[in-house]
């Protein structure tokens, strides 16, 4: 058989996958400024933090298969899983949290699969389901860098005596917020254990997908409204404008050509559409308006970041299109009739399971085959003769 | 002789064959009974105990079974003493038959014990037929007991937690009160973490198997095998076979 390749001389796009990694690395700087103004240090912490045990893991393992240590650790992937995996666990999580989360990532979902190019699951979002499932409280507690102070003795309607208290917020950027979110991060270094019970139980801030029953309306357009400043720390608009800086970044790489529109597209017009439909306002089932469902969670990310992980995701165009749509309905349906607080990892694993199944009956017509009904090749159809 | 026979013929059936680690059989019963290791000692014994006897009774009619009805008459062997096997437990060990549940009449589809009956027991005499029963339910009862051990480790932190289940009592007397909020590691109760854990289980098995080198076996260079999905144990490489 030939297998030299005959025709056109091929021109290369001049990308290896350590640039498209490190493309994908700057696109993902808007949003995790985003977050360092509005949440502190803590997702700076996560991400150095993860990033070290990532590259620790991924070494011991490709030592252990007997790969090219640097040549495989310069492909840049590990920081993109590093990177996605510390961004979606909340901010202020301790050491060990990261460290077992990227590890399960790195070694179980990506290597013992077969490494770069062969993990059916996305790795960021396998690691962030393990933790979901391994430890339910701490990845349900989001830690805002702040200061409580108790208030007064009160008696509510019920006739309880409860006392207030009532936190303050001080800027995220802060000496004393670093302190703070380190502390979080590496708990040992305090001796007083109660003193920083108390102190981390003061820092809990609950992730707008726990209020948006209540929360109703876009924080932005109330900002517009009551004349507050947009970039005003601890207000409500922190999450629209992080999912903004995650929008941004998600539309330089569909310019760089990095990923297609189909997915992302598909995503954002499912939950759009379903929202849209399920949403009455004035109804007792609250189920959220179409622009919390895009802007007050992670779907942004989901849709331009995770989804479209080139190795776990669906290939051809149409398949692209279906895989986003089954995306985009699990992320609403898991959100508003499950017992989980965000969807995105549970939703991207269920696109992915069914993404080889979409690449089995999803291809593209053959060129020449397949227009007209009747125009088999009369080679297949061709019978042996009778003997 | 298919690959799967020959591989249940070889000797060494607690360690370099074990049926759960090597054969991969019998698995169900490791993944759903072994988050504690009471329930797993306890599923172990009667697995244990069930093999011995059926695989005795089964050498000893070796003669009057018709090899075209060999199956059937196996599963009627198998499934009376595990129907035994667990009125036995309902009457003296009430609160572990409660825990195991389904699990203790499903012994019966025990597919371990169901091939040792078949590749040995109903060709050699009862001593024979005995000592490789004990060996093979002594390979299941210590898989199952490490595995139940491993998960119970990183589920609450103890080891042999509810032990008491395991002494026999009238009744419901010694029902222990579970602490089910005291979790540590809360992936190793799923079904998942169990399926990892016992993956990871076999790779470490075959590692520290590969260090010592493998003995020829006799039978394996005569006879070229069928080759299927064999995922554990020894692969057959293209130097073994010439």
């Amino acid at each position: 058989m030939n297998t030299l390749r005959p025709g056109a001389p091929f021109q290369h796009s001049g990308k290896d996958v350590a640039q498209l990694m490190q493309t994908l690395l700057y696109a993902l700087l808007p949003g995790i400024f985003c977050s360092l103004w509005f949440f502190g240090y803590g997702i700076l912490i996560n991400i150095v933090l993860a990033i070290l045990f990532a590259l620790f893991a991924e070494a011991v393992v490709l030592r252990l298969r007997g790969k090219h240590i640097f040549l495989h650790l310069s492909d840049k992937s590990v920081l993109v899983t590093a990177v996605l995996f510390a961004v979606a666990i909340p901010p202020g999580s301790p050491w060990w949290l990261t460290a077992i989360g990227i590890v399960f990532a790195v070694v179980i979902a990506k290597h013992l699969y077969g490494g770069l190019g062969q993990n059916p699951f996305n790795p960021a979002m396998c690691g962030y389901a393990m933790l979901l499932l391994a430890f339910p409280l701490e990845m349900t507690s989001w830690h805002v860098p702040g200061e409580v102070l108790n208030g007064p003795l009160t008696v509510d309607s019920l006739g309880i005596p409860t006392t207030t208290t009532e936190r303050q917020l001080i800027s995220p950027l802060s000496w004393t917020a670093f302190q703070q979110s380190a502390l979080l991060a590496f708990p040992f270094a305090v001796s007083n254990t109660v003193q920083l019970q108390e102190f981390i139980d003061g820092l809990v801030l609950a992730t707008p997908l726990i209020e948006f029953k209540m929360a109703g309306h876009s924080a932005l357009l109330a900002a517009r409204d009551s004349g507050a400043s947009l970039f005003a720390r601890g207000s409500e608009t922190a999450w629209e404008i992080i999912n903004i800086g995650y929008l941004l970044g998600g539309l330089f790489l569909l310019y760089k050509r990095i990923i297609s529109w189909h997915i992302p597209l598909a995503i954002i017009a499912t939950v759009l559409a379903v929202s849209a439909l399920m949403y009455a306002p004035g109804s007792v089932a609250v189920y959220g308006t179409p622009y919390l469902h895009l802007f007050g969670s992670a779907t942004m990310i989901g849709a331009f970041f995770i989804a479209t992980d080139p190795v776990s995701a669906a290939t051809t165009k149409s398949g692209k299109i279906i895989y986003g749509i089954i995306i985009g309905v699990s992320i609403y349906a898991i959100r508003v009739w499950g017992s989980y607080l965000d969807s995105i990892a549970f939703a991207v694993l269920f696109g992915n399971f069914c993404a080889p199944v979409l690449d089995q009956y999803c291809r593209p017509r053959i060129f020449g085959h397949g227009l007209r009904r009747h125009s088999r090749p009369a080679v297949i159809s061709e019978r042996p003769a009778k003997p | 002789m298919s690959d799967l026979e020959i591989q249940a013929e070889r000797s060494g059936l607690i360690w370099e064959n074990n049926s759960v680690f090597v054969q991969l059989l019998g698995l169900s019963p490791v993944l759903a009974v072994s988050s504690t290791a009471a329930y797993g000692l306890g599923l172990g014994l009667a697995t244990l105990l069930v093999c011995v006897c059926s695989c005795l009774t089964t050498s000893a009619v070796r003669k009057f079974i018709s090899h075209k009805w060999r199956l059937i008459w196996f599963m009627v062997i198998l499934a009376s003493y595990t129907t035994l096997v667990e009125t036995i437990c309902q009457i003296y060990f009430y609160p572990l038959s409660l825990r195991l549940g389904i699990y203790l009449p499903l012994i019966c589809c025990n597919v371990a014990i169901l091939l040792r009956m078949e590749t040995v027991a109903s060709r050699t005499n009862w001593i024979a037929a005995s000592i490789d029963a004990i060996k093979a339910g002594l390979g299941f009862l210590l898989a199952i007991v490490f595995v139940s051990i491993l998960r119970e480790l990183l589920i609450a932190g103890s080891v042999f937690s509810n032990w008491q289940m395991l002494l026999p009592s009238n009744g419901m007397s010694a029902l222990p009160s579970q602490s089910e909020s005291a979790y540590f590691f809360q992936f190793a109760n799923t079904q998942a973490g169990a399926f990892i854990l016992i993956g990871l289980l076999i790779a470490l098995i075959n590692f520290i198997s590969s260090l010592t080198p493998h003995p020829p076996d006799q039978g394996r260079d005569t006879i070229v095998p069928v080759q299927r999905a064999r995922v554990t144990g020894r692969l057959i490489t293209d130097e073994s076979r010439e």
